[in-house]
């Protein structure tokens, strides 16, 4: 007979949705399955578990569901299900980009939950950037970069989970040591199925010996740096380092990117095209499988796998090229700078463009060096990253994290009155403070001596609400009341989602 | 819970102009086998968020009633709903106390059926009420509810109860397989058993597709249920006794190429497509959990026709 096992509900999103966070849940799960009876909460009925795991209706998860939770969160649009899934079953979750500004927009979160989100981060800053981005539509890059979005997952987790040391300090330097105090740090795991073997990948793409692959994976956005690349192969096709995509000792360069355009993001094809030098040697493959992608890093002799600027997220192609012992170019950046030196190269950021030219030059020439290199980085990954391992930190850090009380939602009852003396002095910063480390339902009342007082007060103030309100607040409803004191009366909703 | 089955298939047939607001919720055990039925909740604080929420999606009928007691809007709409029928009597189905939001529904009369002893609780507010007392289920666990209703009708509906369970014995294994035992103590009081023998047996489910709880943006009509663009669909169908039996969907408007997946409490079932007709059968078999709503969904996979209609649901052997 076997012993029963604790249930773990793990909410995230599984193939055949075309993301690496898709594709980690499902090797960890694997590994997970070792240990718990998982089920797989998963916005798509119709996704591929592992043998054993069942997939799970989010709607009906909390149905007969354990203490025990795990929750994949990723700054990707298709992952709204999994905050909303956190804000009912809290449990540990893995945060595998620490900045989550473009998830939160894309599910539909109203403005003050972002607003909140923002004052979180950066308290000082988000007043002017939200109040710009709530009033006049300004959205730029810089919003993601500065703000998080973290403060909710960090509070209503049990435990969270980041790939990096840096993830975690960037978040601890955000969010404080005592918010981030149940931050964890587990690496990226290795995929649990086998790479295929170099020569055997290499032959079912046609390539045959004398081929220098350089290899770029996953969606093309501009923080990957093809700019650089692009530039890179430019430069030494011109220098005649490389003359005619073949090196001096005879080798032909080519340059895949195993992956999908998001010409919105960063128009990929049309930067290669411009450079015809570079697309005499490029191609671009779409979205790939599993398999295919696979096949693509094996053969590959160096996978370039560039960041800037980086928020400590992390890279499935690269622990797949760990796995398959192939040499791994990084910026030397964030979480890439952790790699020891004998993993992978580290490109520094400054002349990145020069230096990577002449690096991929003086591998085509000695790609005996890029092999090295590359099984520096499978020692590596099979002592730190391997599946076992990681799903057994996993566990630890579940089973400790589960007496950690979390941010629940709010108690039952009337919402708190607040009463603020709505002189003509009253000033945004008086309601902020009056406001401050409230979540939920709130009333305020802005009193004035009586009424015509008050219709003076809107008179004179056009506009006197959105000028007064911090950013985390929504305004539900006003009235105008008499008691217990004559005034305006707001119904907000403060902070995070309910 | 297999009483609740029982209770209502004679309560339709003694009742038949009645309108059921079964508030049992999260278990409602009378829901399914009432195919016009509203439902909700007496005690909607109890519930857990992640229930609240996942009840809140399912509508029901032309108006898309929602399930009472999760918002005021929605309840007043089902109020009006239940009572909006001077010969259609609203008979209440209760757990236990009595909303606040329905004592004035009581109050005018409602006909009640109370789980558990009625007898040592305070009567319930509005006119003198008489009482049947109905015992269901295997003999091995037997429920008892309390039929509150108008003195005058204890005894009329009192002999269209026991004419009713005699039917239905006939139909699910005969007299053999039941007790059937009952009389009329006073003008105001009567008693009514119906317990199995042996086997559980519960009259099989079958639902027209227009009468189904569901959680798409549309309405049904005459026909079934019109999936429109959906590529999902749930169903609330209830509490159900704890037993194995074939759960079918009858759909119209498939690619047999391209079958939907059949889910029972959000986990997808080993299910097979047959045709019949111009419809075919998703079926599979699946075995009910005691003691909460159940939950069919349908998931139809990338490339199917945006034309399926469900036309009935059963649950069946």
């Amino acid at each position: 007979m076997t012993a029963a096992r604790d249930a773990l509900t793990v909410w995230t999103p599984l193939p055949p949705e075309r993301n690496g966070i898709a594709d980690y849940a499902h090797g960890l799960l694997t590994g997970l399955a070792r240990h718990y009876d998982c089920r797989a909460a998963c916005a798509d009925w119709l996704a591929e578990a592992p043998e054993g795991v069942a997939v799970l209706d989010p709607a009906l998860a909390h149905r007969a569901a354990g203490p025990r939770a795990l929750h994949q969160i990723g700054n990707n649009p298709g992952h709204g299900f999994v905050v909303r899934g956190m804000r009912r079953m809290p449990g540990v979750t893995t945060l595998h980009d620490p900045g989550l500004l473009h998830l939160y927009e894309t599910m539909g979160e109203p403005d003050p939950v972002i607003g909140a989100g923002m004052q979180a981060t950066l308290p000082g800053l988000a007043a002017v950037y939200g109040r710009h981005r709530r009033e006049d539509g300004v959205q730029s890059r810089a919003n993601h970069l500065l703000f998080d979005l973290a403060g909710e997952v960090l509070a209503r987790s049990r435990a969270v989970v980041v790939h990096s040391r840096f993830a975690r300090n960037r978040l601890r330097l955000a969010h404080g040591p005592a918010a981030t105090a149940h931050v964890a740090v587990i690496p990226h795991v290795l995929p649990p199925s086998r790479m295929p073997a170099r020569g055997a990948a290499r032959a079912r793409l046609g390539l045959d010996d004398d081929t220098f692959l350089v290899l770029t994976a996953g969606f093309a956005t501009a923080a990957k740096r093809f700019d650089w690349l692009i530039a890179a192969l430019d430069t030494a096709i011109a220098r005649g380092a490389i003359t005619r995509g073949a090196t001096t000792r005879g080798a032909r360069l080519r340059w895949i990117h195993a992956g999908a355009e998001r010409a919105e993001e960063y128009g990929l094809g049309a930067a290669i095209a411009a450079r015809p030098a570079v697309a005499a040697i490029a191609r671009v493959t779409g979205y790939l499988g599993a398999a295919a992608l696979d096949d693509h890093i094996a053969a590959a002799d160096v996978l370039v796998n560039l960041r800037f600027p980086s928020s400590g997220e992390s890279s499935g192609s690269l622990a797949r090229a760990f796995a398959a012992g192939t040499c791994c170019i990084v910026s030397a950046t964030a979480a890439y700078a952790e790699l020891p030196r004998d993993a992978v190269l580290q490109l520094p950021l400054t002349g990145a463009p020069r230096l990577l030219g002449e690096t991929l030059r003086a591998l085509a020439e000695a790609p005996a060096r890029a092999a090295e290199i590359g099984a520096g980085g499978r020692r590596h990954a099979l002592a730190e990253m391997a599946l076992p391992a990681v799903a057994a930190r996993y566990r630890d850090v579940i089973e400790a994290s589960l007496d950690r009380p979390v941010a629940g939602p709010a108690a039952p009852g009337p919402p708190p009155l607040l009463v603020l003396d709505a002189a003509s002095s009253l000033r945004p910063p008086q309601v902020a403070a009056a406001l401050a480390g409230r979540q939920g339902r709130c009333r305020l009342l802005l009193a004035a001596p009586d009424l015509p007082a008050l219709a003076r007060l809107t008179l004179d103030r056009p506009g006197l609400l959105a000028s007064l309100l911090p950013v985390s607040a929504g305004l539900l409803a006003t009235r105008v009341v008499l008691a217990p004191q004559p005034g305006l009366l707001l119904d907000l909703a403060l902070g995070w989602a309910a | 819970m297999s009483a609740g089955a029982i209770l209502a298939s004679l309560l339709r047939q003694a009742l038949p102009a009645c309108r059921l607001l079964d508030l049992g919720l999260p278990a409602a055990p009378l829901l399914a086998w009432w195919p016009e039925a509203l439902c909700g909740l007496a005690e909607p604080a109890l519930l857990p968020p992640a229930e609240a929420a996942l009840l809140g999606r399912f509508r029901h009928g032309p108006r898309r009633l929602p399930v009472f007691g999760l918002d005021p809007a929605g309840d007043a709409a089902v109020l009006a709903a239940a009572a909006g029928r001077p010969e259609a009597p609203l008979l209440l189905a209760l757990p236990g106390a009595i909303p606040s939001a329905l004592a004035p529904a009581v109050e005018a009369g409602a006909l009640l059926l109370r789980h558990g002893r009625a007898a040592g609780l305070p009567p319930p507010p509005g006119p003198g009420r008489g009482r049947i007392m109905l015992l269901a289920g295997p003999v091995a666990r037997i429920e008892r509810w309390d039929l509150l209703l108008p003195p005058a009708a204890v005894e009329p509906v009192f002999a269209r109860l026991h004419d009713a369970a005699q039917g239905l014995a006939a139909q699910l294994g005969g007299g053999r397989a039941w007790q059937i035992g009952g009389r009329l103590v006073t003008p105001g009081l009567a008693s009514l058993g119906m317990l199995g023998i042996g086997a559980e047996r519960v009259p099989p489910l079958r639902l027209p597709g227009a009468a189904l709880w569901h959680d798409l943006p549309g309405v049904p009509e005459a026909e079934g249920l019109p999936l429109g663009a959906a590529r999902r669909l749930r169903l609330l169908l209830g509490g159900m006794p704890a037993r194995g039996a074939w759960l079918r969907l009858r759909l119209q408007g498939l690619d047999p190429a391209r079958p939907p997946a059949l889910l029972l409490d959000g986990v997808r079932l080993e299910a097979q497509l047959r045709a019949e007709g111009a419809a075919h059968w998703l079926e599979a078999p699946a075995r009910m959990r005691p003691g909460q709503a159940s939950i069919a969904g349908l998931a139809l996979p990338p490339g199917a026709p945006e034309a399926a209609v469900l036309l009935a649901l059963e649950f069946a052997a």
